[in-house]
C-alpha cells in the first residue's frame, strides 16, 4: 500500500546487541514503533557483524508500520581497520596510535559518501580526516 | 533508573562526526534525527539542509556522569566541533511496551472490530472481531485506505464467496473477508515478510484453513492456477495506483463475470489512470470513496 512517511530515525548500535533501552526506546517509542519487533529483526540481521557498530535507518510510516535499512559502518570503524589498530587513542589527539595513507581516506569517503550528508567528496574527505585526527590516527601524504 | 539525555544540534554534514564523539561516551549507541520533510506517498522525504540534525545519546546518571561529560567535551574539541551540549534527565520507562499505547480497539463499518492482541474487548452481538499484532509490515488498520477497504468488504462480501487479495500485507483484508463469510481467499504478496505475517494473522484468528498465502504477484510471471476455473467472486487490491493499474488485466482474468473488485492505496491525483486501466480491462466503476488524499473504489467485471 502506498504510504506516507511519518518520521525517519537513524541509530548507530552495536551489531546483534540492540535492546529497548536508550537510545532505541526513546527514539522509536515516540513514533509508536513496535520496539521488540525492531530489536529482534536488527539483531538477527547484524549478528554476523558482532563487535562492530552497524548504523541503521528506520522509516516509520503514517500507520506506524516501519521498515529499515542497514548503512555503512561509521568512519571510525573503517579507519581502525585501515590503520590496523584495535581502538582509537583514549586521550584523543595527544597520542598517535596509527596511520593511514591519504588514498585510503579518499576510498573511505567514497564508500561512505551516500550516508554522510556531505555535499561534495572533498567535504566527505574532510570529515573522515577529522575523525582520524580525533582518534589519534595520522593521515599520511 | 535515570538517564541523562545528551543532545547536540549540528549542521547535517556534521551529524556523523558528532555521532562519533557521542559514541565514545555512550557505547549503547546514538540516535540521529536529520531535518527531513515527509513528501507524498512513495516519494520518501526531502532533506532540509538549512535546519540542523539532532544527535542524541543517553548516559546513566551515576557518579561517573560528570567525568563522561568532560570526555565528551574533549572528544568534540578533538573533532573541532563546538556544539551547544544540551542535557536533560529521562526516567526509565517500559520502552518495550510503551509504544502499545498508540494502538486501540477500533471499529470499522457496522460490524468489524480490530483488536490489538493485548487489549481487552467485550464483543457486542454481531461483531466480527479480528485480532492483530502490529509488526514491521503494518499498523492495525489505522491507514485510511485499509479503513475504506474494510468498509467496502463488509458491504460486498457474500456468504461462501471465493476471493483473491493481491498485495495482502498483514493479511487484514483476507482475514476480515473470511470472518465476514467468504469461503476461501488466495492471499498473495511480493514481500516474504508479508507472507509470513499473513500466515500468523490467519492462524491467530482461526481462519488459516481458508486462507492460502503465496509469495508472488498475480501479474506477469504468475504460473499457479487461481481456483476455481469459473472465476472468483471477489478481488481486493490495496496496493498503489501503479500496481492496481498494472494488475487490472490479471484481476479481470481471475474474476467471474459480475465479480467485484475493491481497490485502494490510490492517491487522489492518480485516480484517473487507475480508472482508465480498469475500464480498459473490462470493469465498470460503481463507486469511488474518498478519505483525505486517498481513494478507494468498487468495480464490477462486465457481465459477459
Amino acid at each position: 500500500m502506498a504510504k506516507k512517511v511519518r518520521a525517519m530515525v537513524k541509530l548507530q548500535l552495536q551489531a546483534g546487541k540492540a535492546t529497548p533501552a536508550p537510545p532505541v526506546g526513546p527514539a522509536l517509542g515516540q513514533h509508536g514503533v513496535n520496539i521488540m519487533g525492531f530489536v529482534k529483526e536488527y539483531n538477527e540481521k547484524t549478528a554476523a557483524q558482532a563487535g562492530t557498530v552497524v548504523p541503521v535507518e528506520i522509516t516509520v510510516f503514517e500507520d506506524r508500520s516501519f521498515t529499515f535499512v542497514l548503512k555503512t559502518p561509521p568512519a571510525s570503524e573503517l579507519l581502525k581497520k585501515a590503520a590496523g589498530v584495535d581502538k582509537g587513542s583514549a586521550t584523543h589527539r595527544r597520542t598517535t596510535v596509527g596511520s593511514v595513507p591519504r588514498a585510503e581516506v579518499r576510498r573511505i569517503a567514497e564508500f561512505k559518501m551516500k550516508d554522510l550528508n556531505a555535499a561534495t567528496i572533498e567535504a566527505a574527505e574532510k570529515m573522515i580526516e577529522g575523525t582520524a585526527r580525533s582518534m589519534g590516527i595520522v593521515v599520511e601524504g | 533508573m535515570t538517564w541523562c539525555e545528551v543532545s547536540v544540534a549540528v549542521p547535517v554534514e556534521q551529524a556523523e562526526l558528532a555521532a562519533e564523539a557521542l559514541r565514545l561516551v555512550a557505547p549503547g549507541g546514538v540516535s540521529i534525527e536529520d531535518p527531513v520533510v515527509p513528501l507524498g506517498p512513495e516519494e520518501g522525504v526531502r532533506l532540509e539542509r538549512r535546519r540542523p540534525s539532532v544527535v542524541k545519546a543517553y548516559l546513566p546518571v551515576d557518579d561517573r556522569l560528570g567525568e563522561r561529560l568532560g570526555e565528551l567535551d574533549a572528544a568534540f574539541g578533538a573533532l573541532q566541533l563546538r556544539p551547544v551540549i544540551r542535557t536533560r534527565q529521562v526516567q526509565e520507562e517500559d520502552w518495550a511496551d510503551a509504544w502499545k499505547q498508540h494502538f486501540h480497539v477500533e471499529r470499522f463499518g457496522e460490524r468489524i472490530v480490530i483488536r490489538p492482541s493485548w487489549r481487552a474487548y467485550d464483543p457486542h452481538q454481531g461483531d466480527v472481531v479480528i485480532v492483530l499484532d502490529p509488526g514491521m509490515a503494518f499498523g492495525t488498520g489505522q491507514h485510511p485506505t485499509t479503513r475504506m477497504c474494510l468498509e467496502l468488504l463488509e458491504q460486498h462480501v457474500t456468504a461462501g464467496a471465493r476471493m483473491v487479495d493481491a498485495g495482502t500485507g498483514s493479511g487484514i483484508l483476507a482475514v476480515a473477508a473470511i470472518k465476514l463469510g467468504a469461503a476461501s481467499c488466495l492471499a498473495v504478496d511480493i514481500e516474504p515478510q508479508a507472507v509470513q505475517v499473513t500466515r500468523e494473522n490467519a492462524t491467530r484468528n482461526g481462519v488459516a484453513a481458508a486462507v492460502d498465502v503465496e509469495l508472488g504477484s498475480l501479474g506477469e510471471g504468475w504460473t499457479r492456477p487461481v481456483p476455481p476455473p469459473s472465476g472468483l467472486d471477489l478481488a481486493t487490491a490495496n496496493i498503489t495506483a501503479a500496481a492496481v493499474a498494472s494488475l487490472a488485466p490479471a484481476l479481470a482474468a481471475v474474476l467471474r463475470a459480475g465479480g467485484v473488485l475493491i481497490a485502494s492505496g490510490i492517491i487522489g491525483e492518480r485516480l484517473p489512470e487507475v480508472l482508465t486501466a480498469l475500464t480498459a480491462a473490462g470493469f465498470d466503476i460503481e463507486e469511488v470513496r474518498e478519505s483525505g488524499d486517498w481513494r478507494a473504489l468498487l468495480a464490477r467485471k462486465h457481465r459477459g
